[in-house]
Parts: structure tokens; sequence; C-alpha cells
């Protein structure tokens, strides 16, 4: 048994040895060469990331290889081994680590190589810093800051038709997740000293069948309180909520309002006013923006800022048509294309 | 309600209690009473818990898993263990069903679509193992093509559909109070439980699932027995997949792997689901009416702890501890009513 | 004298049954006890009770003048009590020298082959085995060598008191004998011996006391020559068994039913042909390994073979799956009810309408009532309790399982009945009631074949015998050439020709 497993390593290592030795002989007109490793493409947030990554790198006449993992660290560290062990090295790592602690190992083997290393998605801790040059990725607290603060406003607004003292439910990530935290306290001091009061919090895990009944539970505990507001820590989350809140009777954009962030849910129910609005996180932003410091390390040697995020606008029904980033490809893009989420066209 | 009246009236009780205790080791009865004290102090101290809203929570919470469980059951009655590919014959199927849907098909034709290509996963499967392929091997195998062609079908990307669309009846209807997908969970456990008692097919499924052997030497095959099975499995797969796309518009390979309670996996929560319903793993013994009862069960629980205010880890464990709790429970029951002549 | 070990009046229930009603048993030192009584008299649970499987008896267990109670196998085998039971407990993969040193306290902690061989060489000598090396593999060993690897891998714990629980029941004649002569050895050596068996010519050959259980009572103990097969018979059911083989019907000139036609199952060196013809019961003789139970496999579908036809009512065919014997009206059980006769955890009505729920159900809904009615009318003509038909298989006696075994068949009203080793593990009363059973099928016009090892059932049932010796068939003998010797000469030993 274990010997089988041996050989079978070893095979794929020499496939793998084989298949980049003769890869950038292809590629000695090119830029430079990048190799990636990340989450799965399945994954639609990390499947939008991957096209950002290759796009841009492709315009920008970067040869890429992108490694996926099973958010498995132990599988991610295996393959940074057999890059190491292949001995063709990039000319720049780009790094989404599945687990960022267990994976420092691994980070600090691409260090050594001397090859730049670009860290991803996960915030850099103290650590991290001595092994990167820069971080691109998502601000967890600036989105959920600009939905709170988009909360407020909806608050104001119904104040002003009359009311007052709104009771705010929370669909949560996992507690043990590491968004969470930032998260949930960005969201709070944005609306601290408002009319909202949250009045209750289900964390019953990740996308939209969760979040339909992690709120169809919460509902039921808080229902005779009132509910007025409903916050989502994605819109993937909050999408399963507003079923659930539907189904309980409540009349959504009236009876309850809803916000949530990344844009990862159902277009539909912002334009139909069911969602109040998003925070936008764009994982085809955050694949471009780390193609782009790639190329402003290569060519300078360093880079402007150290930490990059990407762009957090809010979108709303009044904005939905009309949001748009422009790329680093120069290009503007809308919200279909930036976004993750169930955005049917 | 009945059991209150019945256990208020001391006579009526006392012979029940020693009946339990004449039947079953003292163990099982301290530990089902056990259980029995934290269970009901846990709903009167929940607040909330006793609504007609949050019952009718509980149960839609436990349907879709729950479908899906009573497909399985079939599956581990008849003695061919569990199939590992329920969530990516699911996956299959909701890509499936939504594309057809993207594509204007329309409910009913998205619909047959999706049940022929579930029909044809159950079969495939059904056949490799009726042919005497190992249930893990061969289910694995299974579950890693379908995943492979669902992921490749759709390019990883989330499939949807704008509303209003012909399914949304099915996802978000409701009927005379209760959310059709309930009801359609209540109609499938009444259906298959009638199958499995009333059918001679039914009878089939449980003798092969006794002794397959002796199934075989009394003129049943296993052959064609485990791909009966396997298809309905794939096709309470599929209705499921239907059920939770029309819900949401929307289809994604990994809707199946990571949504589905904290633990995220939809495969593992089904199988839990038959286990803590009693159902032997061996097949032979249990029936679909355990399972749905299951779903509830740890529906219920789950609902408990939420309104109690426990997050996600301490539910995960509770369900957890409960899977072992009951096989613990129900084998020492089958030993103890096991009376050798 | 003392005696070594003493039970009095010990009771033992399991909810309304009551499996011991008070039963007195003790043994001396250096004796051979024979257990005997009918399924359910409480021998099994008798049994348990000595062996620290059950403890949760009332009554006295006193060994060696202690009162005792076992609370585990493990603790009555330290006290120095050993049981070898019917489903072996060898590992068929290691060899017969790490079997016979597999657990206990005389294990070596480190121990190489040649060493763990030369240690198990007194015991394998003590139960008769001198001639196998102790370094082969256990799965190379007969059934027969087995249950004295067993028996050996006991005595190197150096009991006391051996119990050896129906050790004979699986065995042919040859591996009987070895038994046998096993037990007299260690009695002579000073072990005390309990030996439970259904085969009445064992108890007398070998035992020195007899105790009787009937209905969870024990009877007096006796001493072995005071008593003979009537008598000992009388004991166990209370009353007087009038036959034990109903009588037999001579040849009639009737056509064959059947034509077995160039069968050649595995297991046989060469093709047989013999016919079955309509009302009799045909014998299969031959001991283990002679290939009489393959052939009834294979016309039953449950084994493939490699040539053959049957030639029956009007055409000829082979069923390749028991599915189509059963449609053809052939009914086929096997000699291992537990593997494949019985679905133990099901209800007995189930059992009894297993093999023709197509007859009880229309357009794929079952008939409950049909059922009933059913399985109430084989119930009555094979003396099932009816009261119990909704009770799982699995709770029954063995001659109570194997009349479900047998019964179930009745539901396809076959024409053909294939048994090998109809009455194995099957006490006296119930065995002269399927011996009855089978003889009234035969005489409603269906065939019956049977094939057995036991030597006496073989030569007392059927009308007509073929004998087998190591997949030969050997001769085919007519009701008035039937004799023991005849039969035991063509079985094991046909080529020897000084005693023809």
């Amino acid at each position: 048994m274990s010997y089988l497993k041996k050989a079978i390593g070893v095979a794929t290592a020499a496939c793998l040895t084989v298949g980049l030795a003769f890869a950038p002989a292809s590629a000695q007109d090119k830029k430079g060469s990048i190799v990636s490793f990340n989450g799965p493409a399945g994954e639609a947030y990390i499947g939008r990331f991957i096209k950002g990554i290759k796009e841009t790198a492709e315009l920008k006449g970067f040869d890429i290889k992108v490694f996926e993992n099973q958010f498995n660290q132990a599988e991610q560290d295996q393959q940074v081994q057999q890059v190491l062990a292949a001995g063709q090295l990039p000319d720049v790592f780009i790094w989404w680590p599945s687990d960022a602690t267990a994976g420092l190992g691994s980070l600090r083997a691409l260090h050594k190589t001397g090859v730049p290393v670009l860290k991803i998605n996960q915030l850099p801790n103290e650590q991290d810093k001595k092994y990167i040059f820069g971080y691109a990725g998502p601000d967890d607290r600036l989105r959920a800051r600009n939905a709170g603060y988009m909360m407020r406003e909806a608050a104001a607004a119904k104040k002003a038709n009359g009311g007052e003292g709104f009771n705010v439910i929370v669909l949560s990530y996992p507690h043990s997740y590491g968004g969470y935290g930032l998260s949930i306290n960005a969201f709070k001091e944005a609306i601290a000293g408002s009319d909202l009061n949250i009045i209750g919090d289900v964390d019953e895990g990740f996308g939209q069948a969760n979040g339909y009944k992690g709120a169809a539970k919460l509902i039921a505990s808080v229902k005779d309180q009132g509910i007025h507001f409903v916050y989502g820590m994605d819109d993937a989350i909050l999408t399963g909520g507003i079923k659930a809140l539907e189904e309980a009777g409540y009349t959504m954009g009236e009876d309850v309002i809803a916000v949530g962030t990344v844009c990862n849910g159902d277009k539909q129910l912002i334009e139909e006013g069911k969602q109040f609005g998003t925070t936008l996180q764009s994982p085809l932003h955050e694949g471009q923006l780390a193609i782009k410091l790639v190329e402003e390390y290569l060519d300078t040697g360093k880079l402007e800022n150290y930490i990059n995020f990407t762009p957090n606008p809010a979108v709303t029904k009044e904005t939905i048509e009309t949001t748009a980033l422009q790329g680093y490809d120069g290009k503007l893009y809308g919200i279909n294309e930036l976004c993750s989420g169930a955005w049917a066209q | 309600m009945s059991m209150n009246a019945a256990t208020n009236d001391p006579e009526i009780r006392s012979t029940l209690f020693n009946r339990m205790l004449d039947r079953y080791s003292p163990l099982v009865v301290i530990l089902v009473a056990l259980f029995a004290v934290v269970f009901v102090y846990g709903m009167v101290t929940a607040p909330n818990f006793l609504t007609v809203f949050n019952f009718k929570t509980i149960i839609r919470d436990a349907a879709l898993v729950g479908i899906m469980g009573i497909g399985l059951t079939f599956v581990t009655l008849s003695g061919n263990f569990f199939l590992l590919s329920m969530k990516e014959t699911a996956a299959l199927s909701i890509i499936a069903f939504a594309i057809a849907m993207s594509n204007g098909y329309g409910f009913e034709l998205a619909f047959l679509f999706t049940m022929c290509v579930a029909v044809i996963a159950g079969m495939l499967q059904g056949a490799l193992i009726g042919l005497g392929g190992n249930p893990i091997v061969v289910t694995l195998g299974a579950a890693g093509l379908f995943f492979g062609i669902a992921s490749w079908w759709s390019d990883n990307l989330v499939v949807s559909f704008r509303r209003p669309h012909g399914a949304e009846w099915l996802g978000s209807g409701s009927f005379l109070g209760l959310p059709n997908i309930t009801i359609a969970f209540i109609l499938i456990a009444i259906t298959a439980e009638i199958v499995l008692r009333y059918t001679s097919f039914g009878r089939q499924v449980y003798l092969i699932g006794a002794n397959r052997a002796a199934g075989r030497a009394t003129g049943h095959e296993n052959f064609s027995m485990a791909i009966k099975t396997c298809t309905i499995a794939s096709v309470c797969s599929a209705f499921v997949a239907i059920a939770f796309s029309a819900q949401v518009s929307s289809a994604h390979v990994n809707y199946f792997s990571s949504e589905f309670g904290s633990s995220g996996d939809m495969t593992i929560l089904v199988i839990a689901t038959v286990m803590v319903a009693g159902n032997s793993i061996m097949g032979g013994y249990g029936s679909t009416l355990r399972t749905s009862l299951g779903a509830i069960f740890i529906s219920t629980v789950d609902n408990m702890m939420v309104l109690h205010g426990f997050n996600s880890g301490p539910r995960v464990l509770a369900v957890g501890l409960m899977i072992v709790f009951s096989i613990i429970v129900f084998a020492l029951v089958r030993r103890g009513s096991r009376v050798q002549e | 004298m003392q005696p070594l070990l003493k039970l009095s009046s010990v009771k033992r229930s399991f909810g309304a049954i009551h499996a011991l009603k008070g039963v007195d048993f003790e043994i001396m030192p250096g004796e051979v006890m024979g257990l005997v009584g009918e399924n359910g008299a409480g021998k099994s649970t008798l049994v348990k009770i000595i062996s620290g499987f059950d403890n949760g008896y009332s009554g006295e267990y006193r060994f060696n003048g202690e009162s005792v109670n076992f609370s585990s196998p493990a603790k009555a085998e330290l006290a120095g009590i050993a049981i070898a039971q019917q489903e072996l407990s060898l590992i068929p993969t290691m060899s017969v020298a790490e079997n016979i040193f597999l657990a206990g306290h005389n294990v070596p902690t480190i121990a190489d082959k040649r060493r763990l061989v030369k240690m198990a060489r007194p015991f394998l000598d003590e139960v008769g085995l001198d001639t196998i090396n102790p370094a082969i593999g256990v799965d190379r060993l007969s059934v027969g060598e087995q249950h004295l690897v067993e028996v050996a891998r006991l005595i190197a714990h150096d009991p006391q008191v051996l119990i050896l629980d129906e050790p004979t029941a699986a065995l042919g004649e040859s591996d009987s004998i070895r038994i046998l002569d096993m037990v007299s050895r260690l009695s002579k050596k000073g072990k005390s011996i309990i030996y439970v068996s259904h085969r009445l010519d064992e108890i007398f050959k070998i035992t020195d006391r007899i105790t009787v259980l009937r209905d969870g009572e024990s009877q007096e103990p006796r001493t072995a020559d005071t008593l003979d097969v009537n008598s000992l018979v009388e004991l166990m059911l209370g009353r007087e068994l009038d036959i034990m083989f109903p009588e037999r019907r001579p040849k009639t000139d009737a056509e064959p039913l059947m034509r077995v036609e160039q069968l050649w199952p595995d297991g046989l060196l060469e093709p047989v042909d013999f016919e079955i013809y309509p009302g009799e019961i045909l014998g299969l003789a031959g001991q283990l390994g002679s290939g009489s139970g393959e052939i009834l496999a294979a016309i039953g579908g449950a084994q493939l073979t490699r040539s053959g036809k049957l030639s029956y009512s009007g055409r000829s065919f082979l069923p390749s799956t028991p599915k189509q014997a059963i449609r053809a009206g052939i009914a086929y059980c096997s000699e291992d009810r537990k593997l494949d006769g019985l679905f133990l955890g099901r209800p007995i009505k189930e059992n009894l309408s297993s093999p023709s729920l197509g007859a009880i159900s229309r357009l794929g809904w079952m008939s409950s009532a049909a059922e009933w009615k059913l399985a109430t009318s084989i119930a009555e003509k094979f003396t099932i309790d009816a009261s119990r038909l909704s009770a799982e298989a699995g709770v029954l006696s063995g001659g109570n399982q194997q009349k479900v075994a047998l019964g179930k068949w009745l539901s396809i009203e076959p024409k053909i009945i294939l048994v090998n080793e109809p009455t194995r593990g099957v006490d006296v009363g119930a065995r002269a009631e399927i011996y009855q059973k089978l003889r009234d099928l035969a005489d409603s016009g269906a065939a019956i074949v049977v094939a057995s090892t036991d030597i006496q059932e073989i030569t007392n049932l059927p009308d007509r015998i073929i004998t087998f010796y190591r997949g030969l068939k050997i001769g085919e003998l007519a009701l008035q050439e039937l004799s023991a010797a005849t039969i035991l000469k063509q079985i094991t030993d046909p080529f020897n020709e000084t005693n023809l």
C-alpha cells in the first residue's frame, strides 16, 4: 500500500517536472512567469479570481500557472514542494493560503527560493510580512462598515416616515471563521448611536441553504420582538435569509430591509427591491489587482503601497446598472462581471 | 398528546415502565430516560420553541435532508450500504436542471430532463454494485465522475435563471400555510413507507437486506435490487436538487458540498440521518419512517440549541453525539430483544 | 467423591420465556457427562451459564467446592472451564501453532514461529493431531481437524472442565471418529468433559453419565449403560417416540420426473447422469467432499456447472440462478440454513412466504390476508407454532428453524425438492417430524432428493440411494439393497476389493 502511494507520488512528481520543464520553453518571449497557489475554481468566488488573474496575465504578457487545492492546506503544501522540487522557478509567486497559519511553512519555503511572493485575500500578519512583498485583497472591515452605513441611511429614511427603535438580525459567518470578528465589529461601529439595535445572530454556515436554515430558526426565536432589518455577512447567506423571511410572511423592502456585502448573492433581489443593497467585493478585480501589483513590482522593484485593498462601492437598486470599476486592463467592468453570485443575464 | 394522557394514568404508566425494564437492559432505560429529561428540559426552556411557527420551521428544515435520507434508506435497507455519491448526484442534477431552466425549456421539461439524468446515474451505480462492486468504491468513483461532469458542464460558474419561472411554486410556494417543500417531504415519506410495507418490492428490499444469500436462494437477485434502490436514491437526490434550485433560482456544483449544516457536507448529513434513526447498516431492518423522524429529530435538537443561543461548533458536536448515542441505544435494544429459544 | 462442578436449582428467564425452570447439573473429576435434550430444552442456556457467557441466572453454581459467578467467559476460562463452540473461533489465515497461542496467560510475549511450533506440539499430540505440521495454515485442514485444533487451543490453558458443544454436527464419519477418540483420551488424563450432542449413538459410545434436559428442567443423571436409545429418547421427549423413520415405498414403474444428463458441477471428477422419479425419496450418500451436495446445488441453480442438462416437464434446460429453478418448480435447501436458508432477522411469516411473493400479491401490492393464510397453512403442516409467526426466525431453535427453512418451499408447490443435510443440528423430535413431512410430500407426488453425511439417516430415509466417493458416482442401491454396511463401504472405501 505504502509502496503504491510512493509510486504514485513519484509518478506525479515526475510528470510535473517534465511538464514544468517544457512549459517555459514556449514562453521564451513572455514578460515573465507567475505561479499562483489558490483554492478550487469550483468555488464561485475563487473561480472569478482565477479568471481575473489568467486574463490579465495574458493581456500583460505573463505566463501563468495555477495550482488549485480543495480547501486543503496539506494538499497546497505538497503542491509547493512539487513546484520547488521541479527546479524551474517562476518570477513571482502568488500565494493564497488555504489556512494562513498552517501554511506559514510553505510560505517560508517559497520565500527562501528568492522569488518574490505576493499574498492574496487574507490580510498578512506580522510573521507573513517577512516573506512577502505585498498584499492584494478585500478589506473585510471596510466592506462591513459600508454595509452598516447603508443600513443607517435606510433606517434614517424609515424614521422620517415615522418609526423608531429598529431591530436588526444578523446572519453570520461561522463564529470560528476569521472574517467574522472583523465583519461584526466594523458593522457594529458603523451603526453605533443610531436607532438600529441587534437582537439576534445565527451562524449556521456559509451559503444560501445555511442562510435559509439559520434565519428560519432565528425568526422563530425573535419573531415576537419584531424584525425590521437584516444584515447578511455575505449576499449568499442573505439570499437564503430573505427566502426564510418571505416564507415567514414578511414583505421584503417594506416590513424588513435587507443589507448584504460581497455581491455574491442574487442580483434580481436587488432589482426587485427585496434586498436594499450590498457592498461590492469583486474577485475579478482582486485577480486583476494581483497581476497589476506583480507588474509594478517586477518593473520598479517595489510597490507603492504594501497593502492594497480592492474597492468596496455600495450597490443599490438605483446604482446597480451604473456601478462599474475600471479594471487594470483599462476596460470598464459592470456589475455582471464583477460579482460572483447568481447573476442571471 | 395521547402519550401525555397515557402517562398520567399511574396504572398504565407502571406497566409501561415495567414492560420496558422487562424487555430492555437497565442501561438502555437509563440512557433513554436521561436523554428524554435533557430533551424535554431543553424544549420547555427554549424561548419560543413551543410555537406552531417553530414546528413548521423544524419540519421545513428537515425536509431536504429527509427526502435524500428516505432515498438512501432504500439502499441501506437492501443491504447495499450507502451511496457516497449523494451530494454529487445532487450537484449533477442541479446543474442539469438550472441549465435546462436557463435555456427556457420550462419547468416540466427541465424536471423530466433532470430526472432522466438522475435515473441514468442511479442505474449505472446500481448495476456496478449489483455485479458485485463494493458500494464504497463504486460510489466514490461515481461521485468523482458526476462532480467532474457537473463542473465541466457548468464551467464552475453559478448557473442562474430569472424569476418569474415555472419552478417558483415548488421552491417558495406554500399550500394551507405549509411550504410546498414540506408538503413534498411529507408525501414522499408516506409513499416510501407504504411502498416498503405493502408492496412485494418493499418486501424484497427487506429480504435481500436481511440475508442476500437467502434472498438469492429464494429467487430475489440483488442485481436488479441494487439497480432499483440506487435509482430511487438518485431520483430523491435529484428532487432535492430541483427543489433547492427552484428556491434560489440558481445552481452551482458546490451547493451541496458546503451549504448544508455547519458540517457542510450533504452526503455525511444524509448518512447521519439514516443512522440516527436506528436503521441497520447491514440492511434488513429499519424503515423510511425512521429516517424521516431521524431528520426531524436532528433538526429539532439543532433548532433547540439555536434558540438557546449555541453557535455552530457545539451544534455540530451535539449532532455527532446524538448519532453515537442512538447507535449504542439501538444496538442494545436490538440485542436485548433477541431472545434465543 | 465431591463433584468438581455443581449447579443447583438454576433458573433463567428471558422476558416471558422461562428457559431454565430449575436445573441441577454436576460433573465429577475425569468424567464424561453427556448433555442431551431437544432444541429449546435449555441446553444452550445451561452451557452459556457454565461457561460464563450468561450470569443473569438465579440458583447456586459451585466449582471446586466454592460458590462462583463468572461475569465473562474469560473469567470462567481462567478458573479452568473452557468451551469449544459449534462456530469455530480460529483465524483461518494463521498457522495452527499461532492459533493455539492466540490469547491467554500462556502466550509468550515474544515468540518466533519455530518456538511456537515446538510449544504447540504436545497439545496437538494430546488431541490426536500428531501427524500434522503445526506450521501450516489452519485453512488447509479439514473441518474435523480444525475442531481438534480448537480443542488443542483450549487444552493449552490446562482447563479442568472442557465443554464440547456439538463438536461433530458438521463433520463426516471419519472426522467424527477422531473427535470421539480425543474425548476418551482426554478423560483418561483426568479432564472432566461435558459433551453436548444430538447424535445419540455417540453419546452412548463415550459418556459415563447422561443428564437429560426437558422443557428447562433437568432429569436425574443416569449412567450410560443403564439406558438405550429408546429409553433415552423417551426421557428427552417425555413420551415414547413411535417411529423415527416413516415407512418406505418400493420403486414404481412411473416415468422419471427428471433426467439429469451429464451434469458436471465443480467438486465432481466427472459428469453424472441419473433419474429422479415422482413420489420417491432419493438419497445421495457420501462423505464431506464427495460431491453429492454440489449436485443438488447445481440442479437448484445455486452453483455454476461445466456442463449438463435437466430433461424435465418436456423441456431440456439448466437453471443458472435459483430464480429460474424456482420458476420450474424446483426447490433447493442448502446444508447451511443460517447462510442461505433463512432470513433470521425477519418474521417467520415473511420467511415462509419469501419464495412466492408473486402468489400473495397483485400488481405488486401484497395482500396481508393472503400471506397470513399461506403462512398459517405451512405452519400447520410443519407443526410450527402459529402464534409465533410474527416473531423473528432467529429466536427459533435449530429444529424449528429447519422446519421454516424447508417449509417455506411449500409456498411454491414444488415438484422437486432438493435437500442437503435435512436434519443437521436438529433434535430427535423435530427430526422425526421432518422425515415424516418429507415422506408426506413424496406421497403427494413430489420427488425428494436428499443428500446427507449422516449414515443413520441416509440408510433409513430414502427409497433409493446413489453413492458418491470423492467426486465420483459409485453406484445405485435399490430399496432391497440398502444396508448401512453396504453404503458405508461404498462411500468410504469403494475400491478395496477384499471386502466385497
